[in-house]
């Protein structure tokens, strides 16, 4: 991009990320108001830097930085506030849908933090662990073993008929 | 294994109802958050000038006589111990054993992923995880700080700390970043996040006395004859001398139950009972 990207590019990108990063934040907090938030917090950072954009191509990548970012300052400042936000009533009434769902979300739950977050980018947004090194900041070696240990960990909690264990550090 | 997972994440996501992005809120704040930085940069290079004429300075000042005559920094607290190459990576059931030198069979120094597999195959997931986070220098100041500008933040010796907590214990671990997380202390004190699910890490002594949270000031006591009440603050009861160096979070490091009394301030209150109890090093609040 020769021109410095304008508000208007900015608001088009944010139609176009919004939705994207909005899911991928659900899976990792559990909690649509949430990631709401935090999806808007991230965007609001970005923005702050939008002039510095070379190519809009590349903005989704660093929004979604960004969003793991706030994913993870929340985290950080909910072992302070000691504040627990759920989706769920207190009480919740009976349902009849015996489907997976509620499974996964609480499997997902019982994840520390960055496992949680390893298992979203690996594999719901399909990142290769070069990316997803990239995106928390951390070593190749680390998102190996972190997937390794998430996936054994849901392996514990949902069966292993849905995560059926394989030799190997899964690709 | 992949596809299966990959199903489920979308199943999960997929179906949830998307609301409109807020872009006026978005491009307000951004807007707000672009001007506040361009302030900070401007800030950040005015106080760099600033520490380079004052720097300066100091460096002639080293040369004086005072200077030379300063005393020498005195350590506080003893370094780690460094890992043992027999640490055990998993932990015998029964009572956890905490120390000066440790959790258990694993040490100070102890790398993060083995001491957080040991606890977690113990008790189960930690119930409150604080995420490795990168910690900053303040200029003039020593050690690395939770919030940059705010010499009062947490403030340790090490750039990257996090914290994992399993009901009443939380264990930090600190290092030079965050893939080499080292166990660097322990604190046992009531967990009050009300969201705790690892009921089962209630278990947990001092080595060798068998001291533990809810114990009498008399048993403490009894088992350390060295340590002496001492107040805190907010009028909290602390506990001094200890056998070992623990882990402050502004108060004290351990403390006993009840209001101090000023007037008499080595003895404990009536029914004083032990609510925190540490070891090794972990942030701590600066002062003042």
């Amino acid at each position: 991009m020769s021109k410095q990207p304008t508000d208007a590019e900015y608001s088009e990108f944010v139609a176009a990320s919004w939705g994207p990063l909005y899911r991928t934040a659900y899976l990792m907090v559990g909690n649509t108001a949430l990631a709401e938030d935090l999806v808007q917090t991230a965007l609001t950072n970005t923005y702050a830097s939008w002039h510095q954009v070379r190519e809009v191509g590349a903005a989704h990548a660093y929004a979604r930085t960004a969003v793991v970012r706030s994913v993870a300052s929340w985290f950080r400042s909910k072992v302070r506030l000691r504040e627990q936000l759920t989706d769920r009533l207190p009480e919740t009434p009976y349902s009849p849908d015996h489907s997976t769902r509620p499974a996964l979300l609480d499997a997902l739950r019982q994840l520390p933090p960055r496992q949680r977050a390893v298992v979203v980018l690996r594999f719901y947004e399909d990142l290769s662990v070069a990316q997803v090194a990239h995106t928390l900041g951390c070593s190749e070696g680390t998102v190996k073993s972190q997937t390794s240990a998430a996936l054994g960990k849901l392996r514990l909690l949902l069966g292993e008929s849905v995560i059926p264990s394989i030799e190997g550090i899964p690709s | 294994m992949s596809d299966n997972l990959r199903d489920l994440l979308r199943d999960e996501a997929q179906p949830i109802e998307v609301p409109p992005p807020p872009f006026d809120a978005i491009l307000t704040g951004g807007r707000r958050r672009r001007t506040v930085r361009r302030a900070q940069v401007l800030v950040a290079v005015t106080a760099a000038v600033a520490a380079v004429v004052v720097g300066t300075v100091g460096v002639g000042r080293l040369f004086t006589d005072d200077a030379r005559r300063s005393t020498p920094q005195i350590a506080t607290r003893a370094p780690s111990p460094s890992p043992s190459a027999s640490a055990s990576p998993t932990l015998a059931a029964g009572t956890l054993e905490v120390s000066g030198t440790g959790v258990g069979t694993l040490p100070f120094g102890a790398d993060a992923g083995q001491v957080e597999g040991a606890l977690d195959a113990r008790f189960g997931a930690p119930d409150r995880v604080l995420v490795p986070t990168a910690y900053v220098r303040i200029p003039g100041q020593d050690g690395f700080y939770e919030t940059a500008g705010d010499p009062i933040s947490p403030s340790w010796q090490y750039r990257a700390a996090s914290l994992s907590c399993w009901g009443t214990l939380c264990l930090h671990f600190g290092g030079d970043d965050v893939d080499s997380l080292k166990l660097r202390g322990w604190v046992l004190a009531p967990s009050d996040a009300g969201t705790g699910t690892t009921g089962s890490a209630s278990d947990i002594r001092l080595a060798g006395t068998g001291i533990g949270l809810g114990d009498t000031w008399e048993q403490l006591h009894a088992a350390y004859p060295g340590t002496q009440v001492n107040g805190g603050e907010g009028a909290s009861v602390t506990v001094r001398r200890t056998p070992w160096a623990g882990v402050s979070d502004g108060v004290g490091a351990w403390r006993l139950s009840g209001a101090w009394d000023y007037q008499h301030p080595h003895r404990a209150p009536a029914d004083a009972v032990v609510t925190r109890l540490s070891g090794g090093e972990g942030p701590e609040p600066g002062c003042c």
